[in-house]
């Protein structure tokens, strides 16, 4: 069963999931006859509400779970081989680490079952801990980290072997907004060397953001399946953004575009996400520590 | 203790003997293991048909066997090392040494009323120690390593492990191998504990002083102070210091130099370097030597007149007679050397230096040898049909293992020994006899039967003259047959020059009973030579070896279980079969019984369980009826005899695949003060080591067909 294209990572062909309870009767069906193929070096992403078979899905690829029906393929061979897991990487949707190691004996612990010599574990350890931004806690035991530091840790343990394919299960969950902009940098940052990124989340701004590609799961069923960009971009929908505009200038625009038989939907001064104005707060701080910060004086009214 | 069985020899054990038609536990082990293949694969298509429909299952399946080979010779030290360390820091997080404060407090209320008054208290020490450290570290071991593969699947953990390229049967193996490490670091505490417990808790000496003895006399002269010492440790010990036992203080060797000198021989002239030519005016030679020296002996105080050579001149000294060696009474299971000594200056009292315990901590290695009968007419039996005839008597009820042998006749039990050389057996055959004493008439309930035994060499048949020795039951006698024996034609002969025993080593003991209407029982094991003892402390680690082994199996045990079973069912089913291993004895003779009574009636060793089977016994119990009396023969009671024999014939067979360790036999060895032989403990590893072998295979086989995200 070798996968035709040489640089097709995963391959689902008509994968399905039943839970059954022990007595085989049928509990759930959490997947439906998926299709997906994910290329070498490219980000995926799986999107859908809660419940709509996304962590299954990354189950089955990685032998946690058996398909009910279909076959799913990873590096050319079953998902259940062992020796694929040479190359992989997997963050799960919690991190299900042991919560008696301090992060140096997490990453020591999951160095060696990649069969890696000690002084390669060593240094990979101390770089991902780094990375991941745990250096201050690296000693502490995991069951006093919070929620955020956990996910850290977890991707770093996910990171120990340099992967070829990471998979990710909604990689920003827990992590604040300073945390989810590093982490998107990094997956951003694993493509560029040319990895393989699989990630399901339901936070669309992440998936918009870093997906080359995505699919988007509804109960269990394959609903899209496309390029990010194509497929956020909406044809007969134009915005245009300016400053120093006057009311009159604005009615005079808006009159023009009617005068030449188009239709304005609505006319308003965009406010910042959310997250935009935290970042920029956090940002401005770290600039100039001590002070309240002020960012962006023109938009306070 | 007894011990029934003899271990093999470990080639013998592996291969089987020669002629013997039992084969040896390697065939046995790829018996068992060809027969595990095919149920496994039976069960294993069962299983994941019925887990994941035929269609599915089928395929599952396959891809587990295709995938099998690769994974299973794929296995990676580092890896098993990572999961190993990881267990142990699981334990340890656990709390498992919470088990070494129980064990320390245990000992301590131990040390306050162990065996006040026990005939044997170091028997009682060491079973003590040995079953506080064994059910201690039984439980320990099945909570640890049942517990934590089912945690790692409830807390989604696995997860995190199973994708890496980790084989499932390295996490069994990485498990086992860590829990048995923690479980042997707390072994090693126990014993080291434990061996301080009880030689400094038996640890004890006495004072005797000059009132204790009062002196007896015989004719106006005083034969022997007799008397006791001080109560130490709640016993005392009777001293018999014969009068006529003073020796000058000084030590001689083999060639006649004296090497070392007391303080009165030294006051008197003697130095060492001397060379002593004659005693007492007569002279000293090679052949003569032993009989001379004890020339030596004598009244306390009095002299004894020595020629020497120094430095090439000739020397006449009289050297006064000081000290005397001597051992106290055996009293529980230990004696002490007394040395008593006069000081030529104060003639009225003698000092006596009593030293520790001896005796106590033993480590015997017995030899066994064959045994075979004579009957009341003296005529050869054949072993195998001798114990129901009438001459081998049977009697009644009692343990039919022994045969009897009627007192005043010509009957005789045979043993032949081999391997009996001069360097094993310089001073005469040391050994125990163990022998069971049937009175068909009271008499004096308490006085002894009195046997006879002797040696003969069974190629030219000489034989020693019979020496008497009074026969107590339920005793082991401690005898000897000296190097030098009267022979038939009362001649003082040597057993090895004069030929009682065999050039290549092989010699027969004979015993028989000479009270007319009494019985000897005896059985193969109740008489064995003792060479020189093996030591104490490397028996003790032995034993320790053995508590080690069982808990490394037991741990394999509960893992096993736990690669398909939640924690808790884990843990009962490891105890159930834990339980049931100790008592694989007994089941097998109760399935025996069932099986074929007659057969278990006259088995060697082996005695019958009344009762019946599991439904003939609830059978009884309903109609309040004795486990002996005979159940009326009816439609019903042959069905449920028929039901019974379907029963014990499946349990029969579920035996065989029970994890195959005797109950505490390394233990038993141990407390009882036997040498437990290497043999036993590598079989016994052997053992182990099978057991883990197949759980690292059924392991890797259960979660590699199991998803482990659900
Ligand atoms: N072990 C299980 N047993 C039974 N049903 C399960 C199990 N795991 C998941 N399911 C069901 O399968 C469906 C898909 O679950 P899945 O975890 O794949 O969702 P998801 O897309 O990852 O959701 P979320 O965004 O909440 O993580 C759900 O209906 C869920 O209830
Ligand atoms: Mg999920």
């Amino acid at each position: 069963m070798v996968s035709p294209a040489a640089n097709v990572v995963i391959e689902a062909r008509n994968l399905s999931k039943v839970y059954r309870d022990f007595w085989g009767r049928q509990k759930v069906r959490a997947l439906r006859a998926l299709d997906l193929t994910v290329e070498k070096g490219e980000i995926f992403g799986l999107l859908g509400p809660n419940g709509s078979g996304k962590s299954t899905t990354i189950k089955i690829l990685l032998g946690l779970l058996f398909p009910t029906g279909g076959e799913a393929l990873i590096f050319g061979q079953e998902a259940t081989q062992v020796s694929k897991n040479d190359r992989i990487g997997y963050l799960p949707e919690e991190s299900y680490l042991y919560r008696f190691l301090n992060a140096f004996e997490t990453l020591d612990f999951y160095g060696r079952l990649f069969n890696m010599p000690a002084g390669e574990r060593r240094d990979r350890s101390k770089q991902l801990i780094e990375t991941v931004g745990l250096s201050a806690a690296a000693r502490r035991p995991l069951k006093e980290y919070s929620k955020g530091m956990t996910r850290r840790i977890g991707l770093a343990q996910a990171l120990i072997n340099d992967p070829d394919l990471i998979l990710l299960d909604e990689p920003t969950s827990g992590l604040d907004p300073i945390g989810t902009k590093d982490m998107k940098n990094m997956i951003v940052g694993l493509k560029e060397q040319g990895k393989t990124v699989v990630l399901c989340s339901h936070l669309l701004a992440d998936v918009q953001d870093v997906c080359d590609r995505i699919a988007i799961l509804h109960q269990g069923e394959l609903k899209e399946l496309g390029r990010v960009d194509a497929l956020l971009r909406k044809r007969d929908l134009t915005q245009i953004q300016s400053t120093q505009l006057s009311p009159e200038v604005e009615k005079e625009v808006c009159d023009l575009i009617r005068a030449r038989g188009g239709q304005v939907l609505s006319t308003e001064n965009p406010t910042s996400t959310l997250e935009d104005l935290f970042l920029s707060i956090v940002q401005e701080s770290e600039a100039k520590p001590g002070k309240r910060a002020m960012p962006d004086e023109t938009n306070r009214e | 203790m007894v011990i029934e069985k003899p271990v093999l020899p470990t080639w013998e054990w592996l291969f089987g003997q020669s002629d013997a038609s039992a084969a040896g536990a390697f065939f046995e082990f790829f018996k068992v293991a060809l027969i595990l293949f095919v149920l496994g694969l039976f069960v294993g298509l069962i299983v994941s048909v019925f887990r994941y429909g035929p269609a599915r299952g089928l395929q599952n399946y396959l891809r587990v066997l295709r995938q099998a080979p690769r994974d299973l010779l794929g296995i990676s030290p580092r890896r098993v090392l990572g999961l190993a360390v990881l267990a142990m820091r699981e334990a340890y997080r656990r709390r498992v040494w919470v088990a070494l404060m129980l064990f320390f407090i245990v000992l301590m209320f131990a040390s306050w009323n162990l065996a006040p008054n026990s005939d044997q208290p170091a028997v009682i020490y060491l079973n003590f120690v040995l079953t506080a450290a064994t059910y201690i570290m039984l439980p320990v071991a099945v909570f640890t390593a049942a517990f934590s593969l089912p945690q790692d699947i409830k807390n989604h953990t696995i997860y995190t492990v199973v994708t890496k390229p980790v084989r499932p049967s390295e996490i069994v193996l990485g498990r086992i191998l860590g829990f048995s490490v923690v479980g042997s670091g707390l072994l090693l505490a126990m014993g080291t504990a434990s061996y301080i417990f009880v030689v400094r808790g038996l640890d004890h000496t006495h004072q005797i002083t000059e009132e204790d003895l009062l002196p007896e006399t015989h004719r106006g002269r005083i034969v022997n102070f007799q008397g006791e010492t001080s109560n130490n440790d709640r016993h005392r010990h009777s001293v018999d210091i014969e009068a006529r036992n003073f020796y000058p203080e000084f030590e001689i060797s083999s060639s006649g130099t004296v090497t070392r000198v007391g303080r009165s021989a030294a006051d008197a002239g003697l130095r060492a370097g001397d060379r002593v030519t004659a005693i007492k005016g007569e002279p000293l030679t090679e052949k003569n030597r032993d009989q001379k020296l004890r020339g030596l002996a004598g009244r306390s105080l009095s002299d004894v007149q020595l020629s020497l050579i120094r430095d090439g001149k000739k020397i006449d000294l009289t050297v006064p007679r000081t000290i005397l060696e001597t051992f106290t009474g055996t009293n529980r299971g230990h004696k002490h050397r007394i040395v008593t000594r006069r000081s030529g200056t104060d003639k009225t009292t003698a000092t006596h230096a009593v030293g520790p315990a001896e005796g106590m901590f033993l480590a015997r290695v017995p030899q066994y040898g064959s045994l075979r009968f004579r009957d009341s007419k003296g005529d050869p039996q054949d072993p195998r049909t001798w114990t129901f005839n009438e001459q081998g008597v049977n009697i009644g009820k009692i343990f039919s293992y022994r045969s009897y042998i009627r007192g005043n006749t010509l009957a005789a039990a045979i043993w032949t020994f081999d391997g009996v050389t001069p360097e094993k057996y310089p001073n005469g055959l040391d050994m125990d006899v163990n022998i069971r004493v049937y009175r068909s008439y009271l008499g004096k309930i308490d006085a002894p039967v009195v046997g006879s035994i002797s040696v003969r060499n069974p190629d030219t048949g000489k034989r020693s003259r019979e020496q008497i020795f009074s026969g107590k039951d339920f005793t082991i006698e401690r005898m000897q047959i000296a190097r030098k024996v009267w022979s038939l034609d009362d001649e003082l002969i040597d057993l090895f020059a004069d030929g009682l025993i065999t050039p290549d080593g092989r010699t027969e003991v004979w015993i028989s009973c000479m009270d007319p209407g009494q019985y000897f029982g005896m059985a193969e094991a109740d008489v064995y030579l003792r060479s020189r003892d093996a030591s104490f402390t490397l028996n003790f680690i032995k034993g320790f070896l053995g508590i080690e082994l069982q808990i490394i199996l037991v741990t394999a045990l509960a893992v096993f279980f736990s690669t398909f079973l939640s924690g808790p069912v884990s843990t009962l089913l490891s105890f159930t079969t834990v339980l049931l291993g100790f008592n694989k004895d007994f089941l097998q003779r109760l399935v025996r019984s069932v099986l074929d009574p007659e057969l278990a009636q006259q088995a060697v060793a082996y005695k019958r369980v009344y009762g019946g089977g599991p439904i003939e016994a609830a059978y009884r119990i309903l109609l309040q009826l004795n486990i002996t009396s005979e159940l009326e023969t009816s439609p019903l009671t042959s069905a449920i005899k028929v039901i019974d024999v379907v029963i014990m014939y499946v349990v029969e067979n579920v035996l065989h695949l029970l994890a195959d360790f005797e109950q505490f036999l390394e233990v038993q060895y141990l407390s009882y003060g036997y040498d437990i032989p290497w043999d036993m403990l590598i079989q016994h590893s052997f053992s182990v080591i099978s057991f883990m072998f197949a759980t690292y295979i059924l392991g890797y086989f259960i979660l590699k067909s199991r998803e482990l995200a659900r």
